[in-house]
């Protein structure tokens, strides 16, 4: 029997193979250690000695994925086939798990990783750089969500393999290749979701290096929700997949608009609220009231020129008043039709003129009024005591002029029959023998008429 | 206008906006700055409305030639829609 058991060891002992499988049955002994590596149906024992066995017992658990190499052979005594594995390693996500986290405290204690490295992403960009793989769904996803969101910006495209042995040279130079030729405001490194070996590229130091080096900030989207990446880690800004690295990327066109007409709309209540603040000086300049006391001793006059001012100050105020409710008006044209505000700033600026035009006058008037007032006063009081007297002379002499009695100082008389007071214009109009009663200057006559002529007579 | 870049005419905004708040701001330079605001407001939106989406695919590397081409999605080209 054992003659058949060497004959089929020998012949195994030829193949020497790589195999993974998932650790059973591990059963540590000092020299030399027994597991099986299992694979859905299949099993194969296997057995290690020495170094080999000592080293692989403090790495290998039950149920973990290891890798192995070995010779295959028969154990002659028991004629029990097995493998004598001479180098074995975690295999999978178990040793690429291990890998990261080594990694991942090593570039950690560099202070890779920090916060502070970490740099805000422009609010605005004007241009993106994208590295990702052109197949796929994270190219699309980056490029519909960037273009539909925000238009205005240019976008770059590198192409590059996100997978395999090539993976990570593309990624750093890429990122190489932006930083000197092509200077976006921001990088976007995206890729779809995958295994933690796809994402592998993403876990290298070469490309945490890259990152961190870069002075472009980088935006990474990698994998979906779960998946973190020392890549993420290291950059400035870390979205989860590449959808929401883009929607950090750029802001939202519509936002930018409304924050827009929220601008536009401060600066007219801004502004507003200037003209008011110009309106209250005003009022405080238009109660300090110089003719107050004027007014008294001015009576009228002074009343005048209150009323006056008041006028103006009205007018001023009904000017500020309309301004206001043209800034109103505008201001909701604004929200609704902003095109249509583009005259408002020199509207406005008309409207100013005006009323500083109206304000320097009225201050001009008033000044000179409050000179001018109590001379102008005066004037016209002794011009009307000097009109006033003048008349009454006028009216005296005239008064005398038409007096009968001014007539009989030069010598005239005035004669009337006897008991009436109606003068005597023709000597027709009396008898001979009539008695007539004649008015002198001083005193009268009683006289008697002894005879008569007639005009013709007189003139003659 | 043109090389102002967008983050700047949002800076320039916010210093306006702070500026016409100053008690002591004479009138006419509050109206200059309000003028100057409603320009870059129109501005910003001419820009955001106007530009259409440019997306390009860089060519090349560093030591031969570097060019950009007109990126097109596989997709479209696929399906010749578009």
């Amino acid at each position: 029997m054992g003659e058949v058991n060497r004959l089929a060891d020998g012949l195994l002992q030829e193949v020497v193979v790589w195999v993974e499988g998932e650790v059973s049955n591990l059963k540590p002994y000092p020299q030399y250690l027994f597991f099986s590596l299992t694979e859905e149906e299949a099993v194969l024992p296997c057995v290690m000695f020495g170094d080999a066995a000592k080293e692989a017992s403090s790495i290998l658990r039950e149920g973990m994925r290891a890798l192995a190499r070995g010779r295959l052979g028969i154990y002659v005594r028991r004629g029990q086939y097995r493998m004598n594995v001479y180098q074995l390693q975690e295999a999978g996500e178990g040793r690429l798990r291990r890998e990261f986290f080594r990694l991942m405290r090593k570039l950690s204690a560099e202070g890779l990783f920090d916060e502070r490295l970490k740099r805000p992403l422009p609010p605005y960009p004007e241009s993106i750089g994208l590295i990702t793989s052109l197949e796929g769904a994270a190219v699309r996803d980056v490029v519909t969500n960037i273009t539909r969101r925000y238009p205005c910006c240019r976008l770059f495209v590198r192409g590059v393999r996100v997978q395999g042995e090539d993976a990570v040279g593309d990624i750093v130079s890429a990122i190489e290749l932006f930083n000197r030729a092509c200077p976006v405001d921001v990088l976007i490194l995206a890729r779809g979701g995958g295994s933690l070996e796809d994402l592998q590229p993403f876990n290298s130091e070469e490309v945490v290096r890259a990152i961190r080096g870069s002075s472009i900030p980088v935006v990474t989207g990698v994998g979906h929700e779960p998946d973190l990446t020392l890549a993420d880690l290291a950059a400035d800004h870390r979205a989860s997949t590449p959808t929401g690295a883009a929607e950090a990327a750029v802001p939202s066109t519509a936002e930018v608009l409304s924050l827009l007409k929220q601008k536009g709309t401060s600066l007219e209540s801004a502004l507003r609220r200037m003209l008011h603040r110009r309106e209250r000086e005003l009022a405080v300049m238009g109660s300090r009231r110089p003719f107050r006391d004027r007014e008294l001793v001015l009576g009228e006059a002074g009343q005048r020129l209150a009323e006056g001012e008041a006028l103006i100050l009205n007018g001023m105020r009904g000017a500020l008043r309309r301004m206001g409710a043209e800034v109103d008006a505008h201001a909701r044209t604004l929200v609704r039709f902003p095109r249509d505000y583009r005259d408002l700033p020199r509207r406005i600026h008309h409207a100013y003129e005006r009323l500083r035009t109206s304000f320097d006058s009225w201050w001009r008037w008033r000044e000179r009024e409050q000179m001018a007032g109590t001379e102008e006063l005066h004037m016209r009081m002794s011009s009307f005591l000097a009109a006033r007297n003048s008349r009454l002379e006028l009216a005296a002499s005239r008064l005398d002029a038409l007096s009968p009695l001014a007539v009989l100082s030069r010598g005239y008389a005035i004669a009337t029959r006897r008991g009436e007071v109606k003068p005597l214009r023709d000597s027709r109009e009396v008898a001979e023998g009539e008695e007539l009663d004649v008015r002198l200057h001083r005193g009268r006559l009683f006289c008697e008429v002894r005879g008569r002529e007639e005009e013709a007579e007189v003139e003659r | 206008m043109e090389e102002i870049t967008f983050g700047g005419i949002m800076r320039r905004l916010e210093e306006i906006a702070s500026a016409l708040e100053k008690q002591d701001l004479e009138l006419e330079e509050g109206l200059k700055l309000f003028e100057e605001g409603v320009k870059l407001v129109r501005e910003a939106r001419r820009r955001l409305t106007e530009a259409g989406a440019r997306v390009e695919k860089l060519i090349g590397s560093l030591e031969e030639e570097l060019t950009t081409e007109e990126f097109r999605m596989r997709e479209e080209e696929e399906s010749g829609n578009d």
